[in-house]
Formats: structure tokens, C-alpha cells, sequence
């Protein structure tokens, strides 16, 4: 089925509007669905896109708010979220990033999607705009919804100030332009020698990025110590449910998991990070 | 299905297209503007054989539908230098055979023009880092760091040169 429309949406609501009609799907950027419009794969008929929709924006306001439609090459820039910045900077190559988005790299399937694991370490939300409203949920509920969802578009997502220590880790076959085989990002607050909170998240290793609740769990309540940071590792790599896939095995991705998952720790700690 | 009529600034000239709904840069400079410099190489965003630049900024050709450009500027590897009048990019690339089957050297020569005018002093790593999106299969990758080292300290001392 070819693409028979290619309608600019001029905001969001609008792009909830459009996108309402049977046979058609949003757009952001592109990176994702110009290769299958090319190939004659993509599944609709009529594109609705959000180039010209106003949300290509950052804005801070204590928490940082970043349009859906702002390049990587933008989010590569945040200095002020460097975990977020590295993820960023880890995807695809400079040309890419200038049109690659955050919200299109939100909808990304594994081994794609670098960006979400860091933004659940953040406690990041999501604002969706409908055709009768708007909502904001928690970036890890959102990404749990199940398919079949409403005519509504991601707008915005909005980063509290980072509490803690964060750090992000990303394994690929090669140093850039290369998906990865596992990633993951935590964030730890430390209180009196002890973790009073943890995050840990993954990406590439599931359907979708995920919280590994029980490596935060074995985190949280006492020091990070090398026993503590090891076991967390294996708890989050046993939390992954990897598939083989022509990058990695599923073996190679929940060894690389745990791997990631301690460096990350390591580096968020300020010790030696290999 | 509707065609649509696209016009942007080409090279520096006013050109205008009619384009097939999320057509992509790529197709409509080579097939209709004939700017076959443009090479179409994976046709997804993994090669960087198809790298341009959209009011500067170096993008995916392969990945832009056209109707992205209207009303902006485009610049592809015609718009760099000419056979008798090379870049400086594209003449160190040529004297230092940064070139070899030459398919992905407009968009080599592209990024790394777009690196210099940002960057007029790049290390090796950060050559290396404006690169990772474009493959080459020839080269090895050295002597197209090697050329744009070499370009970047001849433009630094016309830059320097007494006019």
C-alpha cells in the first residue's frame, strides 16, 4: 500500500485530530518511517506529520520541558542532563541526530529507543495532547499502555531536576552508528552512606525500556558497596528478555545487560568506570 | 494520490519539483534535478552516501521527504567547487586519494565541509566523531581523516594569509 497523502499538521491538537482518521498514522522526523515509505512497507495511507507543529522546543522552568519534536542533535546538547546528552550523542551519526526526534525515538522498537531508559531514570512525564484535552502521565506508565491507543500525540516530555548521581551506559558492536545491545541508566540518591533511592532502566533488552525493580529493590536501604552494585547487575539482567536478533544473541544482550548496569553504577559513584 | 509542487533554493538558485507524497530530497535531486552527486546507497539512514545540507546543516537525504524543504535551502556536492575550481576539501581529498570507487565521497566531502566552517581546528577523534554516520568500503577510513586535516590547516592559513 503506498502513502496516498502527506498531511503538515499545524499543532498538535490538530495532528490528534488528523490522525483520529481511519488508515493513518503520525510522523515525526522520519528517521523510522521514510525508509519503510520507500520500500512501499508503511502500513497507512495517509501520514500525518508534526513537522510543523510547534514542538520543536526546550524549555526550563526548574524541571526542563523538551518538545517531541526536538532534534537529537538538540537533547546532545543539554548539559545540564548529561546522562540524557550521552544517550543522545549515541544514536545513529551527526546527519541523522539533525533530524532523528526525541518523540519519534520514544516509539522506537528495541534494539532502537536509547533515549527512554534514561528518561525513566529521570522520573520523566509525558504531556499527550487529544483531540479533547490534554494529559500528562508518568513516562514509565505511558510506555506500558497497551498498543491500540487513543488518537492523541506525544508533545512534550518534561524532565524534573535531576536528584542524585545519574549515569547512562551503552554496549553497541561498534563506537557509533551502531544499534545497541544493551543500554542502561540509573540514578541513585545517597543519604547518610546509604542509597535512599535507586533507578535502574534498560534498554534494547525488551520490547520496551524498562525499570528493573529488583535491582532497585537490592539497592535501596543500604551502601552501594561492590557486593550491592554486582548483585544489582545480575538482578537487572535477569529482569531483561532479550531476543537473538541478527546484532547480538539473547545470551550475548543479558551478559552485556548486568555489564552495563554495573559501569553505569560505577560511573554514577564516581569510581573507576572501565 | 496527489502530486504536490515543492520549491526550495537549490545550490543557491531557485528550483521547484513535483513530488509524490513523502518522496524522498534524494529521489527528487537525482531523478528530477539531476544532481546525481547525491548517491543513493542504503536508502535508510545507515550510509551516509546521500548527506546534504538543509540551511547548513548536514541531513540524511534518503530520510527527508521533500515536502520538508519547501521554502529552505538545499546544498549538495555541486554547490561545493567545481572541476576546475575545487573546495578545499575536495582538492586534499583528491591529493591525499581519500577517494577510491568514490561513492561515498560527496558525502564525506559534505560533513566534513560542514565540520570545518564549525570547527576549523578538529582533532583526529572529532573528525573521527563527525564521521561515524558516513561508510566508507575502500579507504579504510585514514586517509579521508588524513585529507581533512589536511584541508582544514590549508583553509586555517588562507584564513591567517594576507590578503
Amino acid at each position: 500500500m503506498g502513502v496516498r497523502e502527506y498531511v503538515l499538521a499545524t499543532s498538535a491538537e490538530g495532528a490528534a485530530r488528523l490522525v483520529g482518521e481511519p488508515g493513518a498514522a503520525l510522523m515525526g522526523g522520519g528517521t523510522l518511517l521514510m525508509p519503510q515509505a520507500t520500500a512501499g512497507t508503511l502500513g497507512a495511507e495517509r501520514i500525518v506529520g508534526l513537522q510543523a507543529a510547534g514542538l520543536d522546543h526546550v524549555r526550563r522552568n526548574g524541571a526542563t520541558a523538551i518538545g517531541a519534536m526536538s532534534p537529537l542533535a538538540t537533547v546532545a546538547t543539554l548539559d545540564d542532563l548529561p546522562a540524557l546528552r550521552s544517550a543522545a550523542r549515541g544514536v545513529g551519526g551527526w546527519a541523522l541526530r539533525n533530524t532523528a526526534t526525541l518523540g519519534g525515538n520514544l516509539h522506537a522498537a528495541a534494539p532502537y529507543g536509547d533515549l527512554a531508559p534514561v528518561l525513566l531514570a529521570l522520573d520523566a512525564t509525558v504531556r499527550l495532547v487529544g483531540t479533547d484535552g490534554e494529559r500528562t502521565a508518568a513516562l514509565a506508565a505511558w510506555l506500558t499502555e497497551e498498543g491500540d491507543r487513543r488518537p492523541e500525540v506525544l508533545a512534550e516530555v518534561v524532565v524534573p531536576p535531576p536528584r542524585g548521581l545519574t549515569a547512562h551506559r551503552r554496549h553497541a558492536r561498534r563506537a557509533a552508528n551502531s544499534p545497541a545491545v544493551a543500554c542502561a541508566a540509573v540514578r541513585l540518591v545517597i543519604e547518610d552512606g546509604a542509597v535512599a533511592e535507586a533507578r535502574v532502566a534498560l534498554g534494547a533488552v525488551a520490547p520496551r525500556a524498562l525499570r528493573a525493580a529488583a535491582a532497585e529493590e537490592r539497592l535501596t536501604g543500604a551502601p552501594a558497596d561492590a557486593a550491592a552494585i554486582a548483585e544489582a547487575a545480575e538482578a537487572a539482567a535477569a529482569a531483561a528478555s532479550p531476543v537473538d536478533d541478527p546484532v547480538a544473541s539473547a545470551w550475548y544482550r543479558r551478559r552485556m545487560t548486568a555489564i552495563c548496569v554495573r559501569h553505569a553504577l560505577e560511573s554514577a559513584l564516581g569510581e573507576e568506570a572501565r | 494520490m496527489t502530486a504536490r509542487a515543492v520549491s526550495f533554493e537549490l545550490n543557491g538558485a531557485p528550483v521547484a519539483a513535483l513530488a509524490r507524497p513523502l518522496e524522498t530530497l534524494q529521489s527528487v535531486l537525482r531523478d528530477q534535478l539531476g544532481m546525481t552527486g547525491t548517491k543513493a546507497g542504503c536508502r535508510q539512514g545507515g550510509c551516509g552516501s546521500c548527506t546534504v545540507r538543509l540551511d547548513g546543516e548536514p541531513v540524511l537525504a534518503c530520510l527527508v521527504p521533500v515536502e520538508h524543504v519547501e521554502g529552505h535551502a538545499v546544498t549538495t556536492i555541486e554547490g561545493l567547487g567545481s572541476a576546475d575550481a575545487l573546495s578545499p576539501v575536495q582538492a586534499t581529498f583528491h591529493e591525499r586519494f581519500a577517494v577510491q570507487c568514490g561513492f561515498c565521497s560527496p558525502g564525506m566531502i559534505t560533513i566534513a565541509t560542514a565540520l570545518l566552517e564549525r570547527n576549523p581546528a578538529p582533532t583526529r577523534a572529532e573528525i573521527a566523531e563527525a564521521l561515524a554516520g558516513n561508510v566508507c568500503r575502500c579507504t579504510g577510513i585514514v586517509p579521508i581523516v588524513d585529507a581533512i586535516e589536511a584541508a582544514a590547516s590549508r583553509m586555517r592559513e588562507r584564513e591567517g594569509a594576507p590578503a
